[in-house]
């Protein structure tokens, strides 16, 4: 059963290495991590720590979801750690037209999973000028390598 | 930042870049023709297939070679043509950090493209980004002041959002753009060094 996720908890995004990052970083790509893909439901899956309080738990999830990857062909799948924001301030965040981010339990796929996607009636400059934000709201990197 | 008549075409970075005259092979009027042509496009919604086609033809060229552009106006160009490469490439794949591809439309692509060449010397040039939906994201942050800004490039369309969470932001919807000059709404506030 879907459950209330609190302001004051914090969520965390699984990070898989992009198919064709450049060796080492360049100064060209922004990175979009949060694209809402229009493909897949237009919102982005995210890790419930109250679910997952230790990093180690957010990286066996990112394991498994390597691992499930790789079986079903997408052999390039490889998690390399993620990053973590508080819910208060992904709430708190609000496009010039007044589209905000919305962060959900959805627990379809493992007990932690959970949603971020757009309230209604986001138009394109709410969603980039969201994306920008949201990315400034998440901190630094844990990183980390299945084995 | 103003818009002239003469940055309808592809431009250099340098004042060379405006200096089309009728001694210019023909140049001058093929583009004032093209512009005036684009002009009633955008007026009419009428496709610029035409102006697409003549405009191979105007584009490349280039009067003054590397030699007299300064070492800046060639950093400048260097990085615009890098840009233009990787737009280019997210056509087959771009990067996404979800264990999945992605990559953006032929039609995106193709004014993303033609928004950089169209971008004057004195623009900073932004990063890029796939914006998920098959669109492409210029990206303007840590600009003075902490500020960002962001054009999206949608088919045909330019979306920009500047001044992002801030009481000032700014948001200017879809205006149409069909490759030769960028709409006044959106120039006016593309970040300039």
């Amino acid at each position: 059963m879907p459950e209330y996720i609190p302001d004051t908890d914090e969520v965390s995004r699984l990070l898989f290495e992009p198919f064709m990052r450049p060796a080492g970083r360049d100064d060209l790509h922004w990175d979009n991590i949060f694209q809402f893909p229009s493909d897949q439901g237009a919102c982005e899956s995210v890790v419930w720590r109250a679910k997952a309080p230790a990093m180690v738990d957010v990286h066996a999830i990112g394991c498994d979801k390597q691992g499930s990857d790789r079986k079903s062909g997408r052999t390039k799948s490889t998690y390399f750690g993620s990053i973590t924001a508080k819910v208060a301030e992904i709430r708190a965040l609000r496009s010039k037209g007044g589209i905000s981010i919305t962060v959900s339990h959805c627990p379809d796929e493992f007990e932690a999973h959970a949603h971020l996607a757009f309230s209604d009636g986001a138009k394109k400059n709410d969603k980039s000028e969201l994306k920008v934000l949201l990315r400034a709201k998440f901190g630094p990197l844990s990183g980390h390598t299945c084995p | 930042m103003t818009s002239t008549g003469a940055q309808i075409y592809r431009n250099s970075g340098g004042i060379t870049e405006i200096t089309g005259t009728p001694d210019s092979g023909g140049v001058f009027w093929v583009t004032y023709a093209l512009s005036v042509y684009a002009g009633v496009a955008e007026m009419t919604g009428y496709s610029n297939f035409a102006v697409g086609q003549f405009q191979q033809t105007a584009a490349p060229v280039d009067p003054v070679g590397d030699k007299t552009k300064s070492s800046e106006q060639v950093e400048f160009e260097k990085r615009k043509a890098r840009l233009i490469d990787a737009v280019t490439a997210m056509k087959s794949s771009a990067p996404n950090w979800s264990g999945r591809g992605t990559r953006v439309s032929e039609a995106s692509a193709q004014s993303a493209k033609k928004f950089l060449e169209c971008l004057p010397g004195n623009a900073r040039l932004p990063r890029v980004a796939p914006d998920g939906e098959g669109d492409v994201m210029f990206v303007w942050d840590n600009l003075p002041g902490g500020q960002s800004c962001v054009v999206t490039v949608e088919k045909r369309d330019l979306h920009l959002a500047c001044g992002l969470g801030t009481p000032e932001a700014q948001h200017v919807d879809a205006q149409r753009f069909l490759g030769l000059k960028i709409p006044k709404a959106i120039f006016d506030r593309i970040p300039s060094k």
